[in-house]
């Protein structure tokens, strides 16, 4: 589009206002740039600089048109569709342009409303504007359009953004037949099962894809960076993660799953690096999430946890650390093994008297509920769960009782 | 008149060594009976200066007492605590040095112990397999004073008291029976302690002692001894504490210690029996020696009336020998075995 468009032959008081206005197109550039990217989604992130010339070259377009002179589309035209084109090769929707069109015409449109009333600007003057500038938007729409489609197409044809696109669809498990999808466009293979790691990277780093295998798929997700590659490749993309992470970095494995299942695959692999956190885990450079089943299973649910501890083992929390840490650790044993006082002691290396004297005190706290099976079995779970974190050194248990009881 | 000559020649002999070895026949035999009896070595004035002995000082340790103390009384506030109690302040106490501690300890195996510190003047404390516990004057660990004989301590578990101890002397079986043989050779026994009133008179009323100074520090024991010789005693002092080597200095008998009479123990039986042996040699010695020559008066009758030879000169002066030796084991002997009764 390259044509000049003539004066559309606004009222004369129209004329003098966008006069007016040419002074400032600078400013309120400025503050409509400032207003949308408050607004608009985290993802536009790093767009500020392509907003303020979209604003400030329309906003400067619109008032050359609207007084009459010679101004070329040329310029506006293509950066609009530019913009079109950059939303949709980053993969996001043609939804964050439109919403930013429409917030930024509002606003102006506001500011020209505001300076018609202070200049006793009649209605005709204002209707003859607002066509104007209703004609105005309508023509970049159709240019943003134009790029976004650009872009699209594009996108789909780049390798990388295709398969950024599938990681993203996999970990928000979308369904199959998307998955088959967006697998074809990025030209990876999708096998019946899956190996998701989670790798824990140091100092901000990331892993480039080209580090990898092209089997394997990659992309930063926080709290990590995502690996999803076929299982029988696992040994090799996890030497390649490690060389490309660095020494510092930490890798979690899990065991192969189908692929609709990798959110939950994800989430435990994330899980283990926290219980490696809590010090519940082994610290390990390659952390085998299936040799942790149980620990990542027993922390599932951190709050649940926390809510039963209080509930359950509020006889615990009411004692002493030392008294605490040993009666929980004789229970533990007992519930875990139903044997003697001597066969405990022979576990835990004290005296069979020392195991007698701690299930009287235990029988004291808890008094008839070690008779009810369920409460039993419970107490099982929350103490499997609770005594690594408590061992590791985490008294929020105990914080939390001491604020709840004064 | 050359075979006259002879056999009154040999039988002269024959009377005075009698007469010389009478006299140490009975040191040898006490010697011999008395290591039966655990005298291990006494020297030969020691004997005689035993045999005069009429007034015996006995100190707590060792002679009524066999020297160690003993758990009396175990008391847990909850009854259900006994064996905790035992356990857990045994475990404590195998890391303790004294005889309160080994006392204690012997009510218990050796247990996992750490952080073991004793604290002057209050008692000691330490983790058992990692519960924290204290042993000590009991209003240390936060508990009621008791008045028991014996020596009270509290005992506290996981910062809860558990109950109290009471330790005392651990008297000998045969203390009250040796202590009236005493009496029955005429020696006072006398009783000296470094525990309170209260405790000292108890344990000299269980083994039947008339006279006791409780309390009684080292160097007032010397005075005490001085005294009793001043009444015109005939002390010994028997002690097996190096701090009484002033006051065994002193006695007239040390036995124990760095005194000159030395026994397996210093059991108030085994002083007992000291006394006797020695009367007994102190009366073998005493006859002996006039006994010991009545064969060889008889060889000279029987030489005077012509009836003997220098043959039967020779078997009188053997008999003076076989009757000094005789007369010494039958008085060390006969004393040593009514020791005994």
């Amino acid at each position: 589009m390259t044509q000049t468009q003539r004066s559309p032959g606004l009222p004369g008081s129209a004329v003098w206002m966008l006069k007016s206005l040419e002074s400032e197109v600078r400013p309120i550039a400025r503050q409509v740039t400032r207003h949308l990217r408050e607004s608009l989604p985290a993802e536009t992130e790093g767009f500020d600089e392509l907003i303020f010339t979209a604003v400030h070259g329309a906003m400067s377009h619109f008032i050359d048109l609207g007084l009459g002179r010679a101004a070329p589309y040329t310029a506006i035209d293509d950066h609009f569709r530019k913009v079109g084109f950059r939303v949709a090769a980053l993969g996001e929707t043609r939804a964050i342009v439109d919403a930013g069109i429409d917030m930024a015409t509002t606003e102006l449109w506001d500011e020209l409303r505001r300076r018609a009333v202070e200049n006793e600007l009649s209605a005709a003057a204002l209707n003859a504007l607002d066509e104007m500038m209703k004609t105005y938007v309508g023509h970049l729409t159709s240019q943003v359009t134009a790029g976004f489609e650009a872009g699209t197409e594009a996108r789909d044809q780049d390798n990388d953004v295709a398969r950024a696109r599938l990681i993203d669809r996999m970990l928000s498990g979308a369904s199959a037949a998307e998955m088959e999808v967006q697998a074809a466009l990025g030209e990876w293979e999708l096998p019946e099962k899956v190996t998701v790691m989670a790798v824990e990277l140091r100092d901000g780093t990331q892993i480039a894809s080209g580090a990898l295998s092209a089997t394997a798929l990659t992309r930063r997700r926080e709290p990590t960076q995502v690996v999803i590659c076929p299982p029988h490749d696992t040994a090799t993309i996890t030497k390649q993660v490690r060389a490309a992470a660095g020494p510092k970095s930490r890798v979690s494995i899990c065991w192969p799953m189908p692929p609709e299942d990798v959110p939950a695959a994800w989430r435990w692999a994330n899980r283990a690096l926290a219980l490696v956190n809590a010090r519940v885990i082994p610290a390990k450079p390659v952390i085998d999430c299936l040799a942790y089943r149980t620990e990542i299973w027993l922390h599932a649910e951190p709050v649940m946890r926390r809510q039963l501890a209080q509930e359950l083992l509020e006889p615990l929390l009411a004692e002493s650390e030392n008294s605490r840490e040993i009666l929980t650790e004789t229970l533990l044993v007992w519930l875990e093994t139903r044997e003697s006082a001597p066969a405990i002691a022979a576990v835990l290396g004290v005296h069979p008297q020392t195991i007698r004297y701690r299930w009287k005190r235990i029988n004291e706290l808890f008094g008839e509920s070690l008779r009810d099976p369920a409460f039993v079995t419970q107490l099982l779970l929350l103490l499997k769960a609770s005594v690594p974190l408590w061992v590791a050194g985490d008294q929020s248990d105990f914080d939390r009782y001491q604020q709840q009881t004064g | 008149m050359i075979s006259m000559v002879l056999e009154l020649v040999v039988l002269g002999v024959g009377a005075l060594a009698a007469y010389v070895l009478g006299a140490r026949f009975p040191r040898v035999v006490a010697g011999w009976v008395g290591r039966r009896s655990g005298i291990e070595a006494v020297p030969g004035p020691a004997w005689t200066a035993a045999a005069k002995v009429d007034a015996v000082v006995l100190d707590r340790w060792g002679t009524v007492t066999t020297g160690r103390l003993k758990v009396t009384t175990v008391d847990p506030l909850d009854p259900d605590h006994v064996r905790n109690l035992r356990w857990f302040a045994g475990a404590l106490e195998h890391e303790a040095e004294g005889r309160l501690a080994r006392a204690i300890a012997r009510l218990s195996p050796r247990g996992k112990v750490s952080g073991f510190e004793q604290v002057p003047g209050c008692g000691v404390l330490g983790s058992v397999d990692r519960h924290p516990v204290r042993i000590g004057r009991p209003a240390w660990v936060g508990m009621a004073e008791r008045n028991d004989l014996g020596v009270v301590v509290g005992v506290e578990l996981d910062g809860r008291p558990l109950g109290y101890l009471v330790v005392g002397d651990e008297l000998r079986d045969e203390a009250r029976t040796a202590v009236s043989r005493l009496a029955a050779l005429g020696v006072t026994p006398v009783l000296v302690s470094d525990d309170t009133a209260r405790n000292t008179e108890h344990l000299a009323e269980a083994c039947g002692i008339e006279r006791a100074h409780p309390e009684i520090a080292p160097e007032k024991r010397a005075r005490l001894v001085a005294e009793l010789q001043e009444q015109g005693h005939v002390v010994a002092f028997v002690s097996s504490r190096p701090e009484d080597a002033e006051a065994q200095a002193a006695a007239d008998l040390a036995v124990g210690a760095d005194g000159s009479v030395r026994l397996q123990d210093l059991d108030v039986g085994r002083v007992a029996a000291l006394l006797s042996t020695a009367r007994g040699v102190a009366t073998g010695a005493r006859l002996a020696g006039p006994l010991g020559p009545v064969p060889a008066l008889v060889g000279l009758g029987l030489a005077v009336l012509g009836l003997g030879s220098v043959v039967l000169s020779a078997i009188c002066a053997l008999l003076c020998l076989v009757t000094a030796a005789a007369v010494g084991a039958v008085s060390v002997m006969r004393t040593e075995n009514l020791s005994r009764t």
